[in-house]
């Protein structure tokens, strides 16, 4: 169970707390709306680079991190399809230095040609390390646009190619900051050693002068439904073949999103699960195979993702698999399978509570997704998952005509 | 109403020093020691058994890791789908874990299935069958997970750079493919059973626990009455004379290049062992420290850079670990030098100085959030021969640290003659 308080400024920035006092450490989670869905066609990859420009000085704080470090403080941001999250923790008795900081950057950036142009290379640099110059590292950068034909999820988040992030220009950020980064556009959340009495006062005073901004209203395309199955087939220099195979699935609010994922759980989800005892350890064709969930707002995918044991052939892996998707839509499940994977995610959840962080961004995220109380109730939806719906997702979803196939093979010397 | 003023920081407070609680050790008449530590809300247990033998203590480094790896492939009544599922079954994690010097047995578990899943990690330490096919199975996967990593210059950096430092024995002892077409079934049982099966162990059990979980975590243990009483010792041959070398492994596709710039240190005993913390956090051990402050944040050369120090139990070394492009690798290394004369020739300054101590204050800080978080602080200082005053002797050290202090052993242990410079890719 979380406990927590929430209000709206004058200026519509909403504000959750949450009190745990078991800890001398507070922190600060701010999300705001917008993500690489978000983006323009032809210049992807832009969320990501916003948010590395967020750390490079706002209007009246030319630097972001010094005084957080020098306050004991240590933060982060992630960017995804759906959203951006900053986050700072800091020993509780400068929680006001966190919110000076973040204040001023949704008041304003510094703009700096510098720090664009610095970032740029940063993110071409990472672009690199992480999907370029990684074996395997592209496979995401390829599934994406073969499974989604309409929606902006069919570019990742880092971008679809490298140019559109060394074309972007200082107009382009300053767009970007008036469209998405002001107080109605974002949800603060503050945890840890906290007093809610306090973070009012401070909220009032740092956050309430800001201007509200226009609340941005996303008209995004949604997906068509697939109506025959899709295949790409790649060469590249990696020691052994690989697979994935996505089928479109529910968004996260979606009542039958629970029982997809735990779809994907029975089928994938450690070394018990299906694919791994009959395909790993019986048949002896993959290395390691798994199944999940993307998981994301909109319409997202259910993936199987397997790297073959070297000398199988790509099509018996891949009819392997679709064996064990039959076989699943075809019978009961086992008698503890169900409860097992219950289990699982109540255990997931629970030790997802473990940090005041953690906390702080479920919270933001539920608040964000219409349902901050999901927090709390999460697990009785999981729990209420009967056989009958997963037999039924499974039959719905898991059909050829709904599928993408990527081979990833391995360029013979 | 007066302006509000945003040019001006907010008044700031002095970090408070961690607030240290021990333990709770049991001495189980068997001789086996265990901790434990009750903290947080959530009804979870954290159960690690830690062995006093790691990769070092054979001569293929690969042995002891398959060892431990195949531990829940399989016991004289279980198969390796069954002990998963006995797990799975109840949401809980078993993991293993091998280190250089230690090798570990990790169950977490909602509390309540602690009954429940407590006797299959008791079960896989004491009685693992390590069936052929499953040795088969996990070689395989092993030798390829190699070969990926063998087409990543990271892995290829960090695997050659520790051979280096340690002359390709003990802490870097060197392996490659045949390593893994070499090692044998009948060697890893043998291992498991010379180091595992009846050795002593520690317990470090954490969580939000109650007397009963305590109490059948000691009847359990307690119950096994034929643990060995003396450790088998580890040789372990220190590397006393080390040839700094620059070396180049030259990847051809290479879009980044993999650098590692160091040098064999020393234990955590080492009297200058946490000033040479405290310079290595202002050289790059956060991301303010002047390796990113001049490598990624001015020129834009990488993703991340970082410096820092590696202490296992007989041995340390201090590194500089980064990804460049390969068309800027070479500035980048000489930017890095850069950085390193600056350190041995201007004193840092105050405010310097003062952010670093404080960032380092308030990390040690927020390193103990958490039942789990404190008994891992705990847990690796009670292996190197410490207890929790460790960290008060830290943070009075942080405090107390000047700034010829640092400057010293900038001078000491940093010079570029003594550094050992690898670059996977190209230069």
């Amino acid at each position: 169970m979380i406990s927590y308080e929430k209000f709206t400024l004058a200026n519509g920035l909403r504000v959750i707390v949450h009190e745990d006092h078991s800890t001398p450490m507070a922190c600060i989670n701010i999300l705001y709306d917008v993500g690489a869905r978000d983006e323009e066609e032809e210049r992807t990859g832009f969320a990501h680079l916003f948010e590395h420009l967020m750390f490079g000085g706002s209007v009246n704080i030319p630097n972001y991190d010094s005084p957080l470090q020098q306050v004991g403080g240590e933060n982060n941001a992630f960017t995804n399809n759906d959203v951006t999250n900053y986050y700072l923790t800091l020993p509780a008795e400068n929680l006001e230095t966190g919110f000076w900081l973040e204040s001023d950057r949704m008041l304003s950036l510094a703009f700096s040609d510098k720090s664009l142009e610095v970032q740029q290379n940063v993110v071409v640099e990472e672009f690199k390390q992480r999907y370029l110059n990684q074996p395997y590292g592209d496979e995401w950068l390829l599934i994406r646009p073969l499974a989604y034909k309409v929606h902006p999820y069919r570019w990742a988040t880092i971008g679809k190619e490298i140019s559109h992030i060394e074309d972007a220009v200082m107009d382009d950020v300053k767009d970007f900051f008036k469209r998405f980064y002001h107080p109605s556009n974002a949800i603060l959340v503050v945890a840890g050693d906290v007093e809610l009495s306090k973070v009012k006062e401070l909220s009032e005073k740092w956050f309430a002068p800001i201007d509200p901004g226009q609340k941005n209203i996303r008209q995004l395309p949604q997906e068509p439904k697939q109506t025959e199955g899709r295949f790409l087939e790649v060469f590249k220099d990696v020691p052994s073949d690989s697979l994935t195979k996505v089928w479109h699935m529910s968004p996260r609010m979606a009542k039958e999103y629970y029982a997809q994922d735990l779809l994907s759980d029975v089928l994938g989800r450690g070394s018990s699960s299906r694919l791994h005892t009959k395909l790993v350890k019986e048949r002896q064709l993959f290395s390691g195979i798994s199944a999940y969930v993307t998981g994301s707002f909109d319409a997202g995918l259910l993936v199987v993702h397997g790297r073959l044991v070297n000398g199988v052939a790509l099509e018996e892996a891949d009819d392997a698999i679709l064996e064990v998707i039959e076989e699943l839509k075809s019978k009961p499940l086992d008698s503890n399978e169900l409860q097992k994977v219950k289990h699982k995610a109540e255990s997931t959840h629970v030790f997802g509570e473990m940090s005041i962080l953690n906390k702080a961004m479920n919270l933001a995220f539920g608040e964000l997704l219409g349902d901050i109380e999901m927090v709390n109730t999460e697990i009785d939806k999981i729990n209420a998952v009967t056989e009958d719906d997963i037999l039924t997702q499974a039959k719905q979803i898991l059909v050829s005509t709904n599928c993408s196939t990527l081979f990833y093979r391995r360029k013979e010397a | 109403m007066s302006v509000l003023n945003r040019v001006i920081p907010p008044a700031a407070n002095p970090i408070r020093d961690v607030k240290l609680e021990s333990p709770n050790k049991f001495e189980l008449p068997n001789g086996i020691d265990l901790f434990t530590l009750s903290a947080g809300t959530q009804e979870v247990v954290k159960i690690e058994l830690v062995f006093e033998s790691g990769s070092i203590s054979h001569h293929n480094p690969l042995v002891p890791g398959f060892a431990v790896a195949i531990l829940r492939e399989g016991t004289s009544t279980k198969n390796a789908a069954q002990i998963a599922e006995a797990i799975d079954d109840y949401g809980a994690y078993l993991e293993t874990d091998i280190g250089k010097d230690y090798t570990s047995v990790t169950l977490v578990t909602l509390s309540r299935f602690l009954p429940q899943t407590l006797p299959v990690l008791i079960e896989i330490i004491r009685d693992s069958a390590f069936p052929e096919k499953e040795f088969e199975i996990k070689r395989a996967n092993r030798r390829q997970k190699y070969l990926v990593g063998l087409e990543k210059v990271g892995f290829v950096a960090g695997k050659r750079f520790q051979e280096i430092l340690f002359q390709s024995q003990g802490y870097g002892a060197a392996f490659n493919e045949e390593s893994y077409n070499r090692v044998s079934r009948d060697e890893v049982l043998e291992f498991y059973q010379k180091h595992i099966q009846r050795s002593p162990f520690k317990i470090f059990m954490s969580g939000f626990l109650t007397k009963e979980d305590i109490h059948l975590v000691k009847t359990e243990f307690s119950a096994l009455t034929d643990i060995k009483t003396e450790l088998d010792s580890i040789d372990y041959n220190s590397v006393d004379v080390i040839t700094p070398i620059q070396e180049l492994i030259v990847k051809d596709n290479a879009m980044q290049s993999a650098v590692r710039i160091g040098r064999k240190l020393f234990t955590r005993n080492h009297p200058d062992y946490f000033g040479m913390k405290v310079l290595c956090t202002i050289l790059g051990g956060y991301f303010g420290s002047r390796l990113m402050t001049n490598i990624r944040e001015d020129k834009g050369y990488t993703y991340g850079i970082g410096a820092g120090m590696a202490s296992m139990k007989q041995d340390g070394y201090f590194y500089i670990s980064t990804e460049v492009g390969v068309d800027v690798c070479a500035n980048a290394i000489s930017e890095i030098y850069k950085e390193i004369s600056f350190l041995q020739d201007s004193a840092v300054l105050n405010t310097e100085l003062e952010l670093v101590k404080n960032y380092m204050l308030g990390s040690l800080l927020k390193s103990f959030e958490g039942p789990f978080e404190r008994m891992e602080r705990f847990k690796l200082v009670n292996l190197q021969g410490f207890d929790v005053d460790y960290y008060l002797n830290y943070s009075q050290a942080i405090r107390e640290i000047t700034a010829s202090q640092l400057m010293h052993l900038a001078n000491k242990w940093l010079q570029k003659d003594d550094l050992i410079e690898l670059v996977v890719g190209k230069k």
